[in-house]
């Protein structure tokens, strides 16, 4: 079957659709980022940010460069929907894309790095090499057909954001007593119509059911050509009330909607853009084919999607506590988590202690973020270190912090004895969060 | 084909599902039980009539008398008209910090908190306007900065720096300056009942009206009522804890008071301003006796180790009041002489913190943040 994906052959119009939906939709999203002052409250604002671990030497540019940088970006997804210089256009956004995305982790979003995956995909995917401005102006050989793979590929990725998405809602919280969406749905009693409904338990466990079921199973019915269109619907729809119950999330349902149109058979694709212009009487007599690198390569790359996932059994403890293993993971809407920190600075030579005040130092979504994730409060630990060196060379680092999962009350989740400043970065085992 | 019918069925389930939850079954009967029917609608409305409005309004009225106290004592500048003016503005002081934490709506558009309440001033900006030949009248105050105009700048041409009544008075009555002391005293009153007025008249319907518009932004998102409120709530919060209890204490310094710290030193009245502002974080949780957060959190049966969140949340502000009386010495003294009684109150206000920025924001769904950036 696997040699079937890689030597079997499929219609290029769904990659069509493909290539223009990313770049529409990523050339909205990025003017309304723009336009909406993120880029200077995210990216230039702040005096310190959170480089994921490794990544400490990504910086973000001074001045003007962030904007430049969004500047750029649009100006790609322009050209991938045009389908102009497409190569350059897509090795070039998924570069900035995901240098943006590195800066820092408080800005982590698993659309965004939804995004960053397509984006290295299509890097790869032939999309350009029909109904584009690069065919019309000869800079590449038109094609009707494209090894199913490319097609595939996109599909599967899809498909394990659902799946995941969908196995990480069995838990007790989500499935027994239906936490979150008790208390976000309750938080919605302001809508018409349904605002009542909204605060019945029930309607709160039949979503948190109805949504465990729709992420877990929905690709397996958006595969069969069969039940791709009906599943197609029940994707919109599914979407359509995220969207409508949980503005706060943005584009994420709209990306989710326009990118699942991949699984939507060939024919319809083909009718749509010959309808709109597409002639595909002129293909070049050059087969596109697969090779064997690539596919290793990509055979690889899924086995990677597949496995991150699940990389949280390596930890013990309580993943919505520790989260080690938790981004990366398609665990989207998964959990209300709300925190508090208090950090101490600690000079060993004469036991004073000071407090201090991380509002000083970071903008309010990167102390929204950082007080519920050890890693961040970790890093946070560290650059407190380093801005006391001068007056306290071996100062330690102390985090009293508290957190409450899915309504289930504040609690302390850091042990306060631990000097964070001697603790390390990295993968290992953070011993000194709590289990529970 | 059997799976393709198996399928099929689990589709027709899961849309089965997405139409309750849209509201196809809407003849079905609201089940009784923890969360169904609160009205969020009705408890912005009795946050609003029974707190936030009456809250500026008594600020209006006391802007008013201190205005015409300051009048009274710029026309006869004696020992009584100053007693009278500093009562006036103590007056004011109750008013304005029942009134503090609503940074929202008028009194943010309109900036208040800084231009009728900004700490640190300048005192010697203030000295050297009085002792220039510029003018000091209400038009130069309402155009000036910051640091030399509001309450706080009253209060130290009223006190002083803390210096015995006598020099305080004779700064009004002699010297080379006296008279324009007197006129920049009255200014500031003017230009405080100016601003509070503003954001009073802003909340009327006769005003600006955003009563209504405050009780009509029910949605949850980072501009509904809750939310803005829940927010200005918990800051305030915050920053009393941090900067009017913390600070003074000296727990910043390794445990050495920082008596210079407290709010209104001069005047003595940093813990009435702690005390008043705790019993206004009660009434605004319970809406003064309307529906309130409290109703909401009980309403979906909120809890915190076994026992109802919104129990526990009252009996920590009353904690926190107890704390407050037992602190009998200005701040600015009991942080040496009654550390304990300090450490007490601190460490309540660092538990409401906790339970008002974790576990009240979590289980009303309000999103702990001005930042209204995108999440998944």
């Amino acid at each position: 079957m696997l040699a079937r994906i890689f030597t079997g052959r499929t219609g290029i119009a769904p990659l069509i659709t493909l290539r223009i939906v990313f770049g529409v939709l990523m050339c909205a999203s990025l003017l309304r980022f723009t336009l909406k002052g993120w880029i200077t409250e995210l990216y230039v604002k702040p005096g310190f940010h959170f480089p994921y671990w490794g990544f400490e030497w990504v910086k973000p540019f001074a001045g003007t460069g962030m904007h430049a940088v969004f500047a750029l970006m649009i100006g790609c997804t322009v050209l991938i929907a045009l389908g102009a210089l497409y190569r350059v256009a897509t090795v070039l956004f998924f570069l900035l894309f995901t240098y943006v995305e590195l800066i820092d982790v408080t800005t982590y979003l698993n659309h965004y790095y939804f995004i960053s995956l397509v984006a290295l995909l299509l890097c790869f995917v032939p999309a350009h090499r029909a109904f584009s401005l690069d065919v019309r102006f000869g800079r590449v050989r038109p094609v009707v057909e494209v090894p199913s793979a490319w097609l595939r590929m996109v599909q599967l990725q899809m498909a394990l954001v659902y799946f995941f998405a969908g196995i990480a809602k069995i838990n007790g919280d989500w499935l027994l007593e239906a936490m979150p969406l008790r208390i976000w749905l309750h938080a919605r009693s302001d809508l018409p119509v349904i605002g009542g409904l909204l605060q019945r338990s029930g309607v709160a466990f039949a979503a948190s059911w109805a949504a465990m079921l729709f992420d877990t199973l929905i690709a397996f019915f958006l595969f069969p050509r069969r039940t791709a269109v009906a599943a197609y619907a029940v994707v919109v729809v599914f979407h359509a009330l995220t969207a409508l119950l949980f503005p706060g999330i943005g584009m994420f349902p709209f990306i989710m909607m326009a990118m699942a149109l991949v699984f939507v058979p060939v024919p319809v694709h083909e009718r749509l853009w010959t309808q709109l212009g597409w002639n595909k009487e002129r293909p070049s007599a050059a087969a596109l084919g697969i090779p064997a690198a690539a596919r290793a390569a990509l055979i690889a790359w899924f086995a990677v999607q597949f496995l991150v996932p699940f990389r949280y059994l390596l930890y013990p403890g309580r993943l919505f506590y520790n989260e080690e293993g938790y981004r990366f993971s398609w665990r989207v809407m998964l959990m209300e988590k709300a925190g508090a920190v208090f950090f101490t600075v600690k000079d060993p030579a004469t036991g004073r202690t000071i407090p201090v005040d991380d509002a000083r130092y970071l903008t309010e979504l990167q102390r929204k973020q950082m007080c519920t994730q050890p890693d961040l409060i970790l890093r946070f630990a560290h650059h407190l270190r380093d801005e006391f060196r001068d007056r306290i060379p071996d100062a330690e680092v102390h985090a009293e912090a508290y957190v409450s999962v899915n309504g289930h009350g504040s609690r302390p989740f850091i042990d306060p004895a631990v000097d964070l400043a001697r603790e390390h970065d990295g993968f290992a085992e953070k011993k000194w969060v709590y289990d529970e | 084909m059997n799976l393709k019918i198996w399928m099929l069925a689990i589709l027709g389930a899961i849309l089965l599902s997405a139409c309750t939850l849209s509201g196809c079954s809407k003849d079905e009967k609201p089940e009784d039980g923890p969360g169904s029917n609160f009205d969020r609608a009705t408890l912005l409305q009795d946050l609003s009539r029974n707190v936030i409005v009456p809250a500026y309004a008594q600020a209006n009225t006391a802007a008013i008398a201190l205005q015409q106290a300051m009048e009274q004592f710029a026309t006869g500048a004696n020992q009584a008209n100053l007693d009278a003016a500093r009562a006036a503005w103590n007056t004011m002081m109750d008013a304005w910090m029942a009134c503090e934490m609503f940074h929202l709506g008028p009194q943010y558009a309109e900036n208040l908190d800084q231009r009728i309440a900004y700490s640190p001033i300048n005192t010697a900006l203030i000295e050297s306007e009085i002792s220039g030949n510029g003018p000091v009248d209400a038009e130069y105050i309402a155009g000036t900065g910051v640091t030399r105009k509001g309450l706080h700048a009253t209060e130290y041409l009223l006190y002083g720096a803390g210096d015995n009544d006598p020099s305080v008075l004779e700064g009004f009555i002699l010297g080379a300056h006296a008279e324009r002391r007197r006129t920049y005293l009255r200014s500031l009153s003017m230009d405080i009942a100016a601003r509070i007025n503003v954001v009073h008249q802003a909340w009327q319907p006769t005003g600006g009206n955003h009563t209504a518009t405050f009780n009509n932004a029910t949605q949850s998102d980072i501009n509904g009522s809750l939310n803005l409120m829940v927010n200005a709530w918990i800051e305030n919060i915050e920053r009393t804890r941090r900067d009017k209890v913390q600070a003074p204490s000296g727990i910043e310094m390794g445990g050495t008071p920082q008596p210079m710290l407290a709010e209104n030193r001069a005047s003595g009245r940093s813990m009435a301003n702690i005390r008043i502002a705790i019993a206004q974080w009660k009434r605004v949780f319970t809406s003064g006796d309307g529906l309130g957060m409290d109703d909401n959190l009980n309403a979906i049966d909120a809890r915190y180790q076994g026992e109802p969140l919104a129990a526990k949340v009252l009996s920590e502000l009353d904690l926190a009041l107890t704390n407050c009386a037992a602190i009998t010495l200005p701040l600015d003294q009991a942080v040496e002489q009654q550390p304990a009684e300090v450490n007490a109150l601190y460490l309540t206000l660092k538990r409401l913190t906790v339970l008002t920025k974790i576990d009240v924001a979590s289980n009303l769904g309000v999103i702990v943040t001005f930042s209204d950036n995108d999440g998944d």
